[in-house]
């Protein structure tokens, strides 16, 4: 009897060892997937800390390509790297992030390629229609230098198939009566075809009856399609840097860049002899309304009543083109060459009068100053860097 | 030896001997409880990695800016590069019928499809679905079943045993998760 007992005891101590060593393994196996699958979720959110510290740097500084090594994140260690690559053919930076966690006897990792443009996209504003657009006639005003719809990258440099209009207007005509030779892109044929300039102009290049779904806009901001107040808030707070806010010609500081936002009382009439009131520059001669050196930006030349007026707009005495986006409520004797483009907002333009002697400038247009000096502005006072950077893929 | 020594010994034998089924009874049925636990534990964090893994691809080297081609409630479809390979793939999940899955006792379970490709690379997620949902947000957050106009999506599920418990309780799980694919919140 005793024996049968010790038996029964010692089956009974078995079946329960068997049962807890069971239970206890899989006891184990669930805490050590709990903690794996901890770990890895854990090394996830770090690399997602990692990444969007990664692009808030390149965001505040898009030349930025040190690594950022050994960040301790919750418990975590994050490396990021930042390399330039060509992506088709725009330039683009890689970032690369590696995530390691340690969370008890695992070890998780984590990590992320994204390539990213930087800054975000500018672009070419709805508005241009043409390398000179007019809400106004502009028969007397294109004068006789070179307007070129044709995309440029550089004033020498074309972008083949890729340009607009050389000329637009919300006019019904348009009669080139200063013999200007007119080039631009016609998307009439499949594919696109681009027109050397000439004159005759091929009546391709010119565009009439340029329809606006809300009317033609009657403000810098509006050509944009930017909030009201937006530029003005650029120039007055420097929030592009070069930026500057103006109401009269002295107080331009150049070389221009950023938005140069001048803004004149109704009826200002700037021209050759006059400017503001004042007739000789300090050596004597007559004054004149020069855009000084290496001139860049977005130029806004507007008054309230949309009728300002910038005659002999000049760059003398160094010849350097303007680069960037030209708005004005009407300009006449455009002196100096120009990559990139004008809008002119008043319908009211300057008609009846010789504009000649500009033969030896041009205008060409250029989408890639456009979207260089357009992209700036667009998100200036985003703190966000999902504005500033453009991502193009992202593996995670 | 008196005869109540043996009515005695023989209660004790008895009582014993219940003690030990009942927890021979006890331990077999935690162990089972356990196993079960630890089953739908394991199932669910395969589940949801590669749910992660493979929706957090949604949009990758997609050049067409509308990746995801269907968006229902009981499948999704979208284009991306989820192996990384260079090449877009064609993505499919889809929920299977619980008729379709007769191998296990659970009424309610079915078997999660994907898709890559083309149906002759279809897998069989047996990992014990009972719930699987999908919802479809835009770029305000509001709730879109636009498969172009998605730019988040909401996945909940309900993951349980094959096998019920003593109790005719099947050990279970919920998880919800909403994810916002990186690429399809990139312009085009």
């Amino acid at each position: 009897m005793g024996s049968q007992a010790m038996i029964l005891l010692v089956g009974t101590l078995a079946v329960v060892a068997l049962f807890v060593s069971g239970l206890t393994k899989a006891g184990n196996d669930m805490v050590d997937n709990s903690s794996l699958a901890y770990g890895e979720n854990m090394a996830k959110e770090i690399n997602t800390a990692a990444m969007d510290i990664a692009m808030r740097t390149l965001a505040d500084s898009t030349t930025w390509r040190a690594p950022l090594s050994n960040l301790q994140l919750s418990g975590g260690s994050a490396t990021v790297t930042f390399k330039d690559t060509l992506l088709g053919a725009d330039t683009a930076v890689v970032v690369r992030s590696i995530v390691t966690f340690i969370s008890g006897i695992d070890t998780s990792y984590a990590a992320t390629q994204a390539i990213v443009k930087s800054p975000a996209d500018g672009f070419v504003p709805p508005v241009v229609h043409g390398t000179m657009t007019s809400f106004g006639p502009i028969d007397d005003i294109i004068s006789d230098m070179t307007i070129d719809g044709r995309n440029w990258k550089d004033p020498t440099t074309l972008s083949p198939q890729a340009g607009i209009f050389a000329v637009s207007t919300s006019e019904a005509t348009y009669i080139n009566t200063q013999n200007a030779p007119l080039g631009a892109t016609t998307y009439t044929t499949n594919p696109a075809t681009d027109i050397a300039p000439t004159f005759p102009e091929d009546p391709l290049v010119v565009e009439t009856n340029a329809t606006w779904p809300n009317g033609p806009p009657s403000t810098p901001d509006a050509a944009l399609g930017y909030p009201e107040g937006t530029l003005k808030n650029i120039a007055i707070n420097k929030l592009i840097p070069g930026s500057q806010y103006v109401t009269k010609y002295a107080d331009l500081v150049f070389p221009l860049r950023g938005v140069t936002y001048i803004e004149v009382a109704n009826g200002t009439w700037w021209r050759k002899g006059n400017v503001d009131g004042v007739t000789l520059d300090p050596t004597g001669k007559p004054m004149e309304p020069r855009i000084g050196p290496k001139p860049e930006g977005i130029l806004v030349f507007h008054s309230p009543a949309t009728d300002a007026l910038w005659e002999t707009m000049q760059a003398k005495p160094v010849k350097d083109p303007f680069k960037g986006l030209i708005i004005a409520d009407k300009m006449f004797h455009v002196h100096l060459d120009i990559l990139g483009g004008i809008v002119m907002l008043s319908p009211n333009t300057v008609q009846g009068r010789t504009c000649n002697g500009n033969n030896g400038h041009w205008m060409k247009f250029s989408s890639e100053i456009l979207e260089k000096v357009t992209q700036a502005s667009t998100h200036t006072s985003d703190a966000s860097w999902k504005t500033r950077v453009k991502v193009l893929s992202w593996y995670e | 030896m008196t005869f109540i020594d043996i009515i005695g010994s023989t209660l004790l034998g008895a009582t014993v001997i219940v003690a030990i089924m009942g927890l021979n009874l006890l331990l077999s049925d935690s162990s089972r409880q356990v196993g079960s636990d630890l089953n739908v534990q394991e199932n669910t964090v395969e589940f949801t990695k590669s749910i992660q893994w493979d929706f957090a691809k949604i949009g990758y080297r997609d050049t067409t800016g509308a990746p995801i081609l269907v968006a229902k409630q009981d499948s999704v479809v979208f284009l991306g590069d989820i192996d990384n390979s260079g090449s877009v793939d064609t993505v499919r999940y889809y929920k299977g019928l619980p008729e379709e899955l007769t191998w296990t006792p659970n009424p309610n379970d079915f078997l999660l499809m994907k898709e890559v490709g083309n149906a002759s690379q279809t897998m069989q997620m047996n990992i014990g679905l009972t719930k699987f949902q999908l919802t479809y947000f835009d770029s305000t957050g509001g709730v879109t079943a636009d498969p172009k106009l998605v730019r988040g999506l909401k996945i909940a599920a309900v993951v349980q045993s094959p096998y019920a418990t003593v109790d005719s309780v099947y050990s279970g799980a919920y998880w919800e998760n909403t994810i916002y694919p990186r690429n399809l919140n990139v312009s085009k």
